[in-house]
């Protein structure tokens, strides 16, 4: 053993702490080494001097100044302590605080969710109509800017295939749907069947069919300058919209 | 030579302390005066400093070095163990909380003064005061060299940071346990072990010389 291991273990050794298997090799080290054995007396005759050290007695009084101090409300806790005090309280951990508190927290964040927060008077959640207003309510933020509504018509559109140049006439159409979206929502179930097959482009047509309908001169006046982007738009795939 | 070291030999062997405190939390002798302070009873409080004020007056001195920055700082212990008592769970000893207490305002007011101010202080003053002479004695010679090394003492343990003077005194001078230091300090056992350790090899250059110049069984 080195000396640094035997002089690392000096005050372990003195506590009686070591192991009995380094215990022995401690001893061993001390019994060949001179510097080491004069250390550990040294380290014993250091200990044996604090030891020594006298008892001291308080001053009297001591207990009755105190309590003078206290009677005097100097141990009255001040606002920081009491702050803290209450965060403490508030931190300390209760089971039963944390579960509710998550509860709370999982319940307002569902009902600040968009698609789960309602008005007052607006069906409640789950019914057809509730669904059926939803897609209403989707189709008009679909239609409200005119010109996303624009590219969005054009997004059924094949690729390669000719763009008017002019405004389309879902513009106007769409911007009729503003006016009237109940009309959309009387009949919902055509929207919602089959939402895998083509609703949206259907719906899209009814959607013109009742922008037609709003704005019939109009229509039939911009069909007139571009033909055939009625029939464009109209129909990529699917049924063309009853009329 | 070799009688030397067969002699040394013969002296190995643990120190087993007197009094140290190892008594589980059950046994904790405040437990009823501590019961009936916190439902109003001052007199019981009162009864709580008379029973400590001697520990924390031994420990402050040791820690600050000045009989009457001891004081104050004592006052000031009670006085924050009344403030803060509601803090006290009961999952340890009442005198650890308390020595706790006392440790945590020692270290805020070596904060508070400059160190290197308050040990030219505190050392002029424990020497002019009479620190080292608690008890007159029969020898007067005697006592006068009684007094100076226990001056050394104070002065070597000042010397030491407060992180590592502050387990030391527990330990060495109060006689508390390391569990029950680890507790005070909320440090880890083994941390306080190697803290104890640190501290008496930093002391070890200090006093040893001194330990040989008393000559074994002296020092004690």
């Amino acid at each position: 053993m080195k000396h640094a291991h035997v002089r690392d273990r000096l005050g372990p050794y003195l506590e009686g702490d070591l192991p009995l298997q380094q215990r022995a090799l401690v001893d061993a080290h001390l019994d060949a080494c001179e510097s080491c054995a004069a250390e550990l007396k040294e380290l014993r005759g250091t200990i044996a001097l604090l030891r020594s050290l006298p008892e001291l007695e308080p001053p009297k009084g001591l207990a009755g100044r105190v309590m003078a101090r206290i009677q005097a409300g100097e141990a009255q806790p001040s606002r920081w302590v009491r702050l803290v005090d209450g965060f403490d309280l508030l931190l300390r951990p209760r089971p039963l605080v944390v579960l509710v508190a998550a509860s709370a927290g999982v319940l307002a964040l569902t009902l600040l969710t968009p698609g789960f927060r309602t008005e007052p008077g607006e069906p409640q959640l789950g019914t057809s109509e509730t669904l059926a207003s939803s897609e209403t309510a989707r189709l008009q933020r679909l239609a409200l800017p005119s010109v996303w509504a624009r590219e969005a018509s054009f997004a059924h559109l094949p690729i390669g295939s000719s763009a008017d140049p002019e405004p389309s006439p879902l513009v106007s159409g769409l911007g009729a749907l503003d006016s009237e979206p109940d009309r959309l929502s009387r009949d919902p179930s055509r929207c919602l069947e089959g939402p895998s097959q083509i609703p949206l482009a259907e719906c899209d047509d009814r959607a013109f069919a009742l922008a037609e309908e709003a704005s019939d001169v109009d229509r039939a006046g911009k069909a007139a300058r571009t033909p055939g982007t009625a029939e464009g738009f109209e129909r990529t795939s699917g049924p063309a919209a009853p009329r | 030579m070799r009688r030397e070291v067969s002699h040394e030999i013969a002296e190995r062997g643990p120190l087993v302390r007197a009094g140290a405190v190892r008594a589980p939390v059950l046994d904790d002798p405040d437990q009823e005066l501590v019961a009936r302070w916190r439902g109003g009873d001052s007199a019981a409080f009162e009864a709580l400093v008379r029973r400590h004020e001697r520990r924390v007056f031994r420990l402050l001195v040791r820690m600050l070095g000045s009989p009457s920055e001891a004081e104050d700082v004592a006052q000031e212990t009670f006085l924050n163990l009344h403030r803060h008592g509601h803090r006290f769970r009961g999952d340890a000893r009442f005198s650890t909380f308390v020595y706790r207490v006392a440790a945590n305002a020692a270290l805020n007011r070596r904060r508070t003064i400059g160190r290197g101010q308050a040990r030219e202080r505190n050392l002029a003053e424990s020497q002019a005061c009479g620190l080292a002479t608690p008890l007159p004695l029969a020898d007067p010679e005697r006592e006068a060299a009684g007094a100076q090394v226990r001056n050394r003492v104070q002065e070597a343990l000042m010397a030491l940071s407060p992180a590592l003077r502050l387990p030391l005194v527990l330990y060495d001078i109060e006689g508390l346990g390391y569990s029950e230091i680890a507790r005070v300090l909320e440090l880890a056992e083994g941390t306080v072990k190697s803290r104890i350790h640190r501290a008496r090899q930093a002391l070890r250059p200090l006093l040893g010389a001194l330990a040989r110049e008393m000559g074994p069984g002296r020092a004690a």
